[in-house]
């Protein structure tokens, strides 16, 4: 779960690259030794982080997939995924894979699962999403575990262990996250949860040491689980403690002021996931983003046009809001190639997984064949891949492209959410 | 003798044997048996050939050796049900079995004992979530109905645009499913315990905690007294029309939900109150019986109950009032807790429908006059005339009805609600902290108490040191002051009604104090309205720089640093922001905030902003308006406490069933006995007598099963056993489709209903101490309008409420064909005789079938359907190895093909043809359907009170049952048998047993 420390890697040099505007302004990467725990040796496994960028009103099919008959790598560029193509060898983009339900805006919070809300209760780990997990996974590594975000929408896709869908943060909260540091009487009672349940687990031990002494043989096998889940709890606690006091990383970068329409506002919110990633306060990150009016020079409502009832004017919009998608995560997988990988070697890209899904695939509600573009992270890229149709008996659970991101994040899990196994003809580097 | 004879008369020849001295002669009697299996077993269990590598021929005597012990225990229990030899070999006389069996029991029941301490322990017990909801609520005396029993938190999609919450106070509501072992969630070796779970119990214990804390003060709460008409906005237009011509009484003609409209939003603060409803019923007969078809025989019944706003149907019953209907009116008190979102309501629960009782429909029928003849729109052929021509007609029609009305109807002439406020703070919170005094003596007394009631044991000071000491070195922390906070913050709170900020130096305090916490905060003025405070403290700036204040103070104030007045947000308003920039510079600033507070409501909220830093805050935030009456010093006390508390609640002591010597101590059994019957911690009395030595004596035992099963904490027992023993928790596993051919299921909610229905039975039969053979068998059932309807095809049910029917249809009766269990033994798309039929045998005759084979290819759904499930099947009679198990399996699966999916009955399958229920069973018994199957089985009743047995040792010990235990299980079917088996008898007899009785 945790990973183990090991060696630290110690940077040759510094490389700042500034990939904000030539305004000039770079960010410092402080103290990189005091914030990230002692990187780890060559031979062990590499850090992995992934994003996923989603929106929740699908997209618009015609514009989006390439031909179903063009699988392999010499397909032709749709027009909603161009920003893409100077990107073609880093990403790959799926046909047929979905979640098998016909549920409309419902499967939008089941993207990242394939399990529903309502049935969440009989699966093992409820409707936890793919994030999520990963955030499980990496526990007290980065001050956060997860971050969950939006831009002008409602992020309905993350889901903890036990059901909770996850508040997301605008753009003011996200740079405030990363960047200020929280206020002293947050800190401090966060300080003082932390002293009341170690108190409180160290008396608990106690007792349980006296417990034990008690108890047959027998009975003192099945009680060691209880005095490992203390002795645990005390170690997760121990280790989330030291972020109360290390300093966050500093920027000279102006707090965003958002409201700046879609366009900019998403791009900004990508240029902060990029600094996330670097300055690793995170590992796992969910983005929505939607519409407002006026973006692009449109007048009216996201959910108006998505029910474009093929009507020229609203196919458009539609097209000029996803395009705009596609332009930033074009844009963040520009920043995070251009950023030398401190920890793992190599770039950023290569052991960051972006993903770009929706759990609706189109306005009209249908949820087969789910939009699902993925960069990066290691994978072998470059080709459009083409899985059985998903109503043939052969249909291939969407939620196998998840496991198989979970197993490369290195999550050692051989079933998640809905899936019957990893996505077949889909490989990473095992490094 | 026929073998059915041999079982029936087994008892009575073994009681006799009992007396015959075994024990020395147990070689010789195994012995004697020998020549018996030479002729007639050992051709297939013998030297050259070991079916089912069983082998006879050289059988050993020695029973201590368990496996010997087994072989020979296989014998008897195939020589009792007649299985062996089979159809096609020699047989045996009946005489000849006979003999055998009641050479071999004794023996083997001797040989047991001898077993007894090989391993059939229980393995230490953590308490699972049912089980820790129930305890923390009795524990804290919580009264939050979401703890009550049965109650499931859900999660709320709402609108279905994916926003999904989990709305509950639950404390519990994100605790994982528990591990289950042959059906059970109480098995000790099974269930587990992670940092997970330990997190999440952390959480629930503070919550828990939360819930049962009062801060505030006392509320005031005035008596609601609803006189004339407590209903004033109606949909329809009979009881409108009728609420006109009648304005001192509600008038009700058919079955809806009465509330007084000032109560819709709930009963706004939480607190016990008095209900009284005054009700009366008229024309019980009346001759209007074609069109409203009340059940003439049986009183009018109205249901008066608690109801959650908001929701579809959260409702909790308080008493269902019969009324004579006659016009005589009755009055009826309740006393209960109601939380604030919740309301009483009535509802005439066997009325007609609003459909039955329409105006126009009753005055066709029986008063033409009044109908008159409708307006004809070939004559008025204006639309606007016709619709108003329309309107009066209908008008007349329905004051022409409601003043000749001779249907029959409820009136409610009123509704009071009176708060009882004897005890403020409520129990929960005075069991906790005491007078709050928060002395050291004062701590040790109450951790003392809640340590014995959350150990469920006695226990000395020494042990819960560390808690006591955790609590007081809690209370002797002085909360540190947090940097940005204010230091040396003071104030002075003034007494008066101003419409903007006085000049407070020039007037008197009437109170002074300081806040530690370095936050302001305007409880300390304790009371909500009329009154001023001014804070005075210290700012630490720590950089030369501009600093932005905010202030939403609701009413006037102000923000003064070193003397400049910063922002002046003064007057009468409500809790806008203000904001002031200033310079600062670095080093102690002196920081000034004054305030005054008019009519409710008020508030104050300030922050400030620097570099580095955001919103920083300078005064508390508001949980709630109303202000604490309590002084910081018993909020930290209270603090501290729960620290003390949750500990207690994390601890292993509490979390787990603590057994440690074979032998339970009374305090053990005590525990047993609780969570066996009521799924939660040990009462007084229990404990007193436990305390007093007592709890071994059978005759105390049984009548504390007496006690408590008539407590209405049973309650937990009733559902969550039956639930357990009949798999039901599998009901959800593999729901039908939505829209699909079972959609009914979900149009109509009926799986809550159902699963009521199952337990309701089964409870009802525990009160009277009923026969275990009415659960195979009976000629009732319980049904509501709904089940009735979609299950019974029955429309003489009216209502919500479950209640006892007679059915004269012998297939109905008992739990087997319970649209429950169907459902739960069917996968929502078809129905399988294998699954069905293993149910029966894990379940209800207790002899699981072996498990398949690994390598057994699961049968995949025929979707065309071309052959029958039966055909399909068939494979499992050509197949030898497969008939060996199957033999016993599927016979016993095809009778139930009558019923579907979701348990309705049906005569042939939607694509496939007729249905052939009839079987042989594996003793050779034909049986042509379901109710042939039923009376075979409630025929062997001793069989199934023996499977119930199993399951009630199973369930009341955690542990799941081993060979060992057979001697157990025997002498309680013995003993069961003799008085009749009946329900009650059975719970007293495994209570006293020594499965029980020891660890």
């Amino acid at each position: 779960m945790n990973q183990p420390f090991g060696e630290y890697r110690m940077r040759k040099s510094i490389q700042r690259r500034s990939f904000l505007s030539a305004a000039g302004v770079s960010i410092a990467l402080p103290m990189l030794e005091a914030m990230v725990p002692p990187a780890q040796a060559a031979t062990a496994k590499p850090i992995k982080r992934f994003v996923c960028m989603s929106n929740n009103y699908g997209i618009y099919r015609d514009a989006f997939f390439p031909d179903a008959e063009q699988a392999g790598a010499d397909y032709e560029m749709p027009e909603t995924l161009k920003p893409l193509e100077k990107h073609r060898q880093a990403f790959t983009v799926f046909s047929n894979l979905d979640h098998g339900n016909t549920i409309g805006h419902q499967g939008v919070p089941v993207l990242l699962s394939g399990v529903r809300p309502h049935l969440a209760s009989y699966y093992a780990e409820g409707n936890m999403s793919v994030d999520q997990k990963i955030a499980e996974y990496e526990g007290a590594n980065t001050r956060f575990p997860s971050m969950t975000v939006r831009v002008n929408e409602s992020n309905l896709i993350s889901f903890t262990r036990t059901g909770v869908q996850v508040p997301a943060i605008d753009l003011r909260g996200m740079f405030r996250a990363l960047f200020i540091e929280d206020v002293a009487e947050k800190k401090a009672t966060a300080a003082e949860r932390f002293k009341r349940q170690n108190s409180i687990l160290d008396v608990v031990l106690d007792k349980a040491k006296v417990v034990e002494k008690e108890l047959g043989k027998r009975d003192q096998r099945k009680f060691a689980e209880y005095l490992q889940a203390v002795r645990t709890l005390e170690k997760k606690i121990e280790l989330q403690q030291p972020w109360l006091d290390r300093p966050k990383p500093k920027t000279e970068l102006a707090e965003p002021q958002p409201g700046k329409g879609t366009e900019a506002d998403l791009r900004a919110m990508v240029e902060l996931i990029a600094l996330a990633i670097q300055t690793d306060s995170t590992r796992a990150i969910t983005l929505s983003s939607g519409f407002v009016n006026g973006d692009f020079g449109l007048s009216g409502g996201y959910h108006g046009f998505s029910h474009h009832g093929n009507r020229p004017d609203h196919i458009a919009a539609l097209k000029k809001i996803e395009n705009n998608i596609m332009r930033q995560m074009s844009h963040l997988m520009d920043l995070l190639k251009a950023q030398e990988d401190t920890i793992n070697g190599g770039t950023l890209l290569d052991h960051t997984t972006v993903m770009f899904g929706c759990g609706m695939a189109t306005g009209p509600h249908s949820t087969k064949n789910l939009p699902l573009v993925v960069a990066g992270g290691g994978f072998h890229h470059g080709e459009h891949k083409v899985y059985p149709d998903s109503e043939s008996a052969h249909r291939v659970p969407a939620a196998n492209l998840l496991l198989s991101i979970l197993q490369n994040h290195g999550v050692e899990v051989e079933r998640f959410g809905t899936s019957s196994g990893t996505l077949t003809d889909f490989d990473w580097r095992q490094s | 003798m026929s073998r059915v004879q041999v079982v029936l008369s087994l008892p009575a020849i073994v009681f006799f044997f009992l007396f015959v001295d075994t024990a020395a002669s147990a070689g010789k009697s195994l012995d004697d048996v020998r020549p018996f299996l030479k002729k007639y077993c050992t051709e297939c269990h013998g030297a050259e050939v070991q079916e089912n590598s069983k082998r006879f021929d050289n059988l050993k005597t020695d029973l201590k050796d368990f496996t010997t012990l087994q072989l020979w225990q296989g014998i008897v229990d195939q020589l009792n049900l007649g299985d062996m030899p089979p159809k096609d070999s020699l047989q045996p006389s009946g005489d000849e079995i006979a003999d055998v069996i009641d050479r071999l029991t004794p023996v083997l029941r001797d040989a047991y004992a001898q077993h007894k301490s090989t391993g059939a322990q229980t393995v230490t017990r953590r308490l699972n979530r049912f089980e820790l909801r129930n305890t923390v609520r009795d524990l804290l005396y919580i009264n939050d109905p979401e703890l009550r029993i049965g109650n499931k938190p859900r999660l709320v999609d709402n609108n279905g645009n994916g926003r999904v919450e989990n709305t509950s106070t639950d404390p519990f509501r994100s605790f994982p499913g528990d591990e289950v072992e042959e059906g059970f969630d109480n098995i000790g070796n099974r269930l587990v315990m992670s940092d997970f779970f330990l997190r999440l119990m952390f959480d629930a214990a503070e919550e828990s905690l939360a819930l049962a804390t009062y801060t505030q003060e006392k509320p005031k709460i005035e008596t609601r007294d609803y006189k004339g008409l407590l209903l004033r906005t109606h949909r329809k237009d009979l009881p409108r029309l009728a609420s006109e011509i009648y304005p001192n009484v509600d008038t009700v003609f058919f079955r809806e939900a009465i509330t007084p409209d000032e109560l819709r939003g709930g009963v706004r603060t939480s607190a016990k109150y008095r209900i009284t409803v005054e009700v009366s019923a008229h024309n019980q007969s009346h001759p209007w019986g074609e069109l409203l078809p009340t059940d003439q025989t049986q009183p009018m019944m109205v249901n008066l109950r608690l109801f959650k706003r908001g929701t579809r149907n959260d409702h909790i019953p308080l008493e269902m009032i019969q009324l004579p209907g006659d016009g005589r009116s009755k009055t009826v008190t309740v006393e209960t807790w109601i939380d604030k979102d919740w309301m009483p309501q009535l509802i005439w629960e066997n009325g007609p429908s609003d459909r039955e009782a329409r105006a126009d429909l009753l005055a066709k029928t029986y008063l033409p006059e009044v109908y008159g003849t409708p307006p004809d729109k070939t004559v008025l052929t204006d639309k606007k005339q016709f619709d108003e021509a329309n309107k009066a007609w209908q008008l007349a029609i329905h004051q022409g009805v409601i003043k000749q009305y001779q249907g029959p109807t409820v009136q409610i002439h009123g509704l009071k609600l009176e708060p009882i406020l004897d005890q403020w703070p409520p129990r929960s919170h005075t069991e906790l902290y005491g007078d709050e005094s928060f002395s050291d003596q004062e701590v040790e007394s109450l951790l003392h108490r809640f340590a014995e009631r959350a150990f469920r044991r006695p226990v000395t000071i020494a042990e819960i040191q560390p808690y006591i000491d955790l609590v007081k070195s809690q209370l002797h922390t002085k909360p540190e002051v947090p940097a940005g906070g204010i230091q040396d913050l003071i104030y002075r709170v003034y007494d008066g009604k101003w419409t903007k900020l006085p000049v407070y130096d020039e007037l008197k305090p009437v109170k002074l104090g300081q806040l530690a916490e370095g936050l302001i905060d305007i409880r300390v003025a304790g009371k909500p309205d009329y009154y001023g405070v001014v804070f005075e403290g210290v700012l630490d700036v720590k950089v030369d720089s501009e600093y932005t204040f905010k202030i939403a103070s609701d009413d006037g104030g102000r923000l003064i640093i070193d003397d400049k007045r910063v922002i002046d947000h003064d007057g009468l308003h409500g809790a806008s922001t203000k904001t002031g920039i200033t310079q600062l510079t670095k080093g102690k600033r002196k920081l000034r905030v004054e305030y005054f507070a008019y009519g409710q409501p008020n508030s104050l909220r300030a922050f400030w902003s620097g570099p580095g830093f955001v919103d920083a805050p300078l005064a508390v935030g508001n949980e709630s308006n109303a202000p604490a009456t309590l002084d910081q010093d018993t909020l930290a006390g209270i603090k501290a406490m729960q620290m003390g508390y949750t500990a207690i609640l994390c601890s292993p002591d509490f979390l787990y069933l603590k057994e440690v010597k074979e032998k339970l101590t009374d305090h053990e059994v005590a525990s047993r006995l609780s969570y066996f019957l009521w799924s939660s911690m040990p009462d007084q009395q229990l404990l007193s007598l436990a305390a007093a030595g007592k709890l071994h004596q059978p005759k105390v035992l049984r009548a504390e099963v007496d006690r408590m099963l008539a407590d209405s904490k049973a309650t937990a027992f009733v559902q969550h056993f039956t639930e357990r023993w009949l798999r039901l928790d599998k009901i959800s596993e593999s729901p039908p489709e939505l829209n699909g051919p079972f959609r009914v299921y979900w149009d109509r909610r009926m799986e809550p209903q159902i699963l009521e229905q199952t337990s309701t039975y089964f409870g009802d039969l525990l009160q009277s101490n009923g026969p275990i053979r009415l659960l195979i068998e009976s000629d009732y059932t319980f049904m509501n309008e709904q089940i009735a309807l979609v299950f019974y095809n029955r429309d003489d049910v009216k209502g919500d409420y479950l209640r006892r029917v007679a059915t004269e249809d012998p297939r109905r009766g008992g739990v087997l064909t319970m649209p429950s269990v169907m459902t739960s033994t069917a996968n929502g798309v078809d129905t399988s005789p294998v699954v069905r039929g293993v149910w029966v045998l894990e379940n209800i005759l207790g002899t699981p079938p072996a498990a398949p084979p690994p390598d057994v290819e699961p049968l995949s759904p025929d979707l065309t359907q071309a052959k029958t499930i039966r055909e399909q099947l068939q494979i499992h009679r050509e197949q030898v190895t497969c008939n060996r198990c199957h033999r016993k399996i599927d016979p016993l699966g095809f009778a139930f093909e009558n019923f579907d999916p979701i348990g309705r009955w049906r005569d042939r399958y939607r694509v496939g043809g007729e249905i052939d229920p009839s079987t042989t069973l594996s003793n050779g018994d034909e049986v042509s359907d379901i109710v042939a199957l039923k009376a075979k089985l409630a025929e062997n009743e001793s069989q199934v009170a023996r499977g119930l047995t199993r399951k009630l040792l199973a369930y009341a010990s955690g542990r799941v049952l081993e060979p060992v235990d057979r001697g157990d299980i025997d002498a309680i079917v013995e003993t069961l048998d003799k008085s009749g088996n009946h329900l009650q008898d059975l719970i007293k007899l495994v209570v006293t047993s020594d499965v029980f009785l020891t660890k």
